[in-house]
């Protein structure tokens, strides 16, 4: 069960960080704007309270929940019809 | 019938990632897609000029709009399409100085501007004498470790300037940028999430200033 948004964020983040191949560990993966994260960058920007770029993640995953849980009840709905 | 005149701004800042890997790509793109044999527009004729690299500075910008006034008479730019960083304050050429801002306003009347960058949108272009304004209101995310989301992200990002230069409203153009996005949420998000964060997030922080009747001319 996942507590909150930070925690479901970072276990978003973590299966996505399993999931890349080793050498691209130190490599740039996201950009956003003038910035740039390696995953590991990614993972402790989500970890500080404090960083901008970490909270506006933890928002991008939370409204990736409510788009994703949205579309699950629409189709279970259309199954139901 | 009437032309249609593009400016198209493009950024390019030696090993900065957004340039290298997003926006040269994606305004090429752009411009490649107007040359397209099979592109159809209800505009007669559609001339392309390009301001990268040094070009992409205020000064030069400013001169092109002069020369519209003055005994040089070149063609009034109806549409400007930039692909760069951006702040709330302007759209960014050269060095990441300001190419458009709030001191070329009074001369920005009758023009629309369509931006693929940061925050440019509130409040630089929606208070804005343009005639129309297209832009984030917020960062502009990239994933750079999923190549094919990638690719199709740089597709998606010249959905609505495609759409205004065959001469649709802003609003069709807005529509079909945020389904765009919206697709791409739909084919990433189950194999990779973080793509579908991402893709949401450019949909969600796209606003469009404007009458949404209107076109570019």
């Amino acid at each position: 069960m996942v507590k909150n948004k930070e925690e479901y964020t970072f276990n978003e983040l973590k299966k996505w960080l399993n999931s890349l191949p080793k050498t691209r560990l130190n490599e740039v993966a996201v950009i956003a704007g003038e910035q740039t994260f390696t995953p590991i960058e990614l993972m402790e920007a989500v970890k500080d309270k404090k960083n901008p770029y970490g909270r506006m993640l933890v928002s991008m995953f939370n409204n990736y929940k409510i788009e994703i849980e949205k579309k699950q009840k629409k189709s279970e709905k259309e199954r139901k019809l | 019938m009437t032309d249609l005149t593009i400016m198209i701004i493009r950024q390019e800042i030696k090993n900065d990632n957004y340039n290298e890997l997003f926006s040269i790509e994606a305004a090429t793109k752009f411009q490649g897609d107007l040359g397209d044999p099979n592109f159809q527009s209800t505009y007669n004729n559609i001339n392309i000029e390009l301001f990268d690299g040094n070009k992409a500075k205020k000064e030069k910008i400013t001169t092109r709009f002069d020369n519209e006034t003055n005994q040089r008479k070149m063609a009034f730019i109806n549409f400007i399409v930039h692909y760069g960083h951006g702040n709330s304050n302007a759209i960014l050429g050269v060095n990441n100085d300001p190419a458009i801002d709030q001191t070329l306003d009074g001369k920005l009347q009758g023009r629309t501007i369509s931006t693929v960058s940061c925050k440019s949108f509130d409040p630089f272009g929606n208070n804005s004498s343009t005639k129309g304004y297209l832009g984030h209101d917020n960062i502009y995310w990239i994933l750079a470790t999923n190549q094919p989301f990638l690719d199709d992200l740089i597709s998606a990002s010249t959905i609505a300037n495609l759409k205004l230069a065959e001469g649709k409203t802003y609003q069709i153009a807005y529509d079909a940028q945020y389904l765009a996005y919206d697709n791409l949420f739909n084919k990433y998000s189950a194999a990779d999430s973080l793509a579908g964060a991402i893709a949401l997030q450019n949909r969600n922080t796209l606003k469009l200033k404007g009458n949404p009747n209107d076109k570019v001319v």
